[in-house]
């Protein structure tokens, strides 16, 4: 082989450097252009729920939710606080909205019973620790699911939720379950099983039949509370939520922590 | 020398011990292997979704796929070989036809000698455990 002089080493060196240079334009664009392509195929989609904080007080509206919940999901009822599993359900007012609440507030709006349930945050952080992905924010449609066969029990997402929206199976749940006269469970929705955390999924299976969540369906059936509970897509300007939310004054829990919950409430 | 007849017998005993899987085996040849389960297929249901040899040696497989299929993708319909569309349901569409668990699913999976986890959490069509 032909020795090359120091001087023509470095002037092909320099002449394949511009080569690759000239190159890198056309490369840097393809990729942003298939990356566009991806971000346009993410829905914007949001389910969300606005609950009348007040009308949502009473006793029966909140019994009915619960109820409802329960049998569309086989919840297990367990009293022991520490081991209680919960997907909707009532908290004091200044425990939900601490940061909304004052020295001079009388203590009957203090410890008003709010109900509240998974915020299906936009910027959930939850799903930022899940070692296992278990749990995940669906692209189609803002829910923040569970997947049951992934969860490794770690609690590592009830640690990171800050509105406690998470319950940990300390025990089989299926002693735990309301059954009918035959002993069978009140839904086909698949039970739960020892040492996994589960959390309400805006009744996904409900939405996919077209159908609302079990709570709203049957918050808004109870006699003179109709309207309670509103729920539907934030993208759509038409939707319930999306109307409700331009017209009412309305707060959301802790928003300065960032998660951007999709729960609000009507004060 | 006096050593010999112990280094003997600890050997044989050794060896026996050893061989005793194989041995055990070959002794109890004779008799008649597990009978192999009777499993109660559906009577009004002539076709599962893809054919018997292949369900029977890959069902697991399938229901894996379909559970990530519906869970993490949301893909609901499940096309057959055959060209035929099911709903991608393990209490829906197989127990559907499989109405009988303890005399299909729980007849096999003893003779097999596995435990699967499903029923742990899943539920037969009407809620029953």
């Amino acid at each position: 082989m032909e020795k090359k002089s120091r001087r023509e080493f470095l002037k092909e060196t320099t002449a394949a450097a511009l080569g690759l240079g000239a190159t890198l334009p056309v490369v840097t664009t393809a990729c942003s252009g298939s990356a566009e392509g991806h971000a346009g195929a993410v829905s914007e989609d949001q389910w969300a729920m606005v609950i009348d904080l007040e009308g949502a007080q009473r006793a029966d509206v909140q019994e009915a939710c619960v109820a409802a919940c329960e049998g569309a999901h086989n919840l297990p009822r367990i009293d022991d606080p520490a081991e209680k599993i919960r997907w909707i359900w009532d908290e004091e007012y200044q425990h939900v909205f601490p940061d909304q609440v004052h020295d001079h507030m009388p203590e009957a709006l203090r410890t008003a019973p709010v109900l509240v349930l998974c915020n299906h945050c936009t910027n959930p952080p939850c799903v930022r620790v899940c070692p296992t992905q278990a749990t995940w924010k669906r692209d189609e449609d803002g829910i923040v699911m569970m997947d049951m066969h992934r969860c490794i029990g770690c609690r590592y997402c009830m640690a990171a939720c800050p509105y406690g929206s998470r319950s940990f199976n300390w025990r089989d749940p299926r002693p735990f379950i309301e059954t009918d006269s035959d002993g069978n469970f009140l839904s086909d929705f698949p039970t739960r099983t020892r040492g996994v955390v589960e959390k309400c999924n805006f009744c996904a299976e409900r939405l996919r039949d077209g159908l609302q969540p079990a709570c709203v369906e049957k918050a808004n059936q109870v006699p003179g509370a109709e309207g309670v509970m509103a729920f539907g897509n934030l993208s759509d300007p038409e939707s319930d939520v999306s109307r409700i939310l331009r017209s009412e004054r309305t707060i959301s829990r802790r928003v300065a922590l960032g998660t951007g919950p999709n729960v609000f409430y009507v004060v | 020398m006096g050593e010999k007849g112990k280094i003997v017998f600890g050997l044989a005993v050794f060896v026996i011990l050893v061989t005793y899987p194989f041995w055990s085996r070959l002794a109890a040849s004779g008799e008649a292997e597990a009978a192999r389960p009777e499993l109660d297929y559906p009577a009004d249901a002539s076709v599962c979704v893809e054919d018997t040899p292949f369900m029977t040696a890959n069902h697991m497989d399938l229901l894996n796929q379909w559970r990530d299929s519906v869970v993490r993708d949301g893909v609901l319909e499940y096309t057959a070989a055959s060209g035929e569309t099911y709903q991608m349901s393990l209490t829906q569409t197989c127990l559907d036809c499989h109405d009988n668990r303890d005399e299909f699913c729980t007849r096999c999976h003893d003779y097999a000698n596995v435990t699967p986890t499903c029923w742990e959490c899943h539920t037969t069509p009407g809620g029953g455990s």
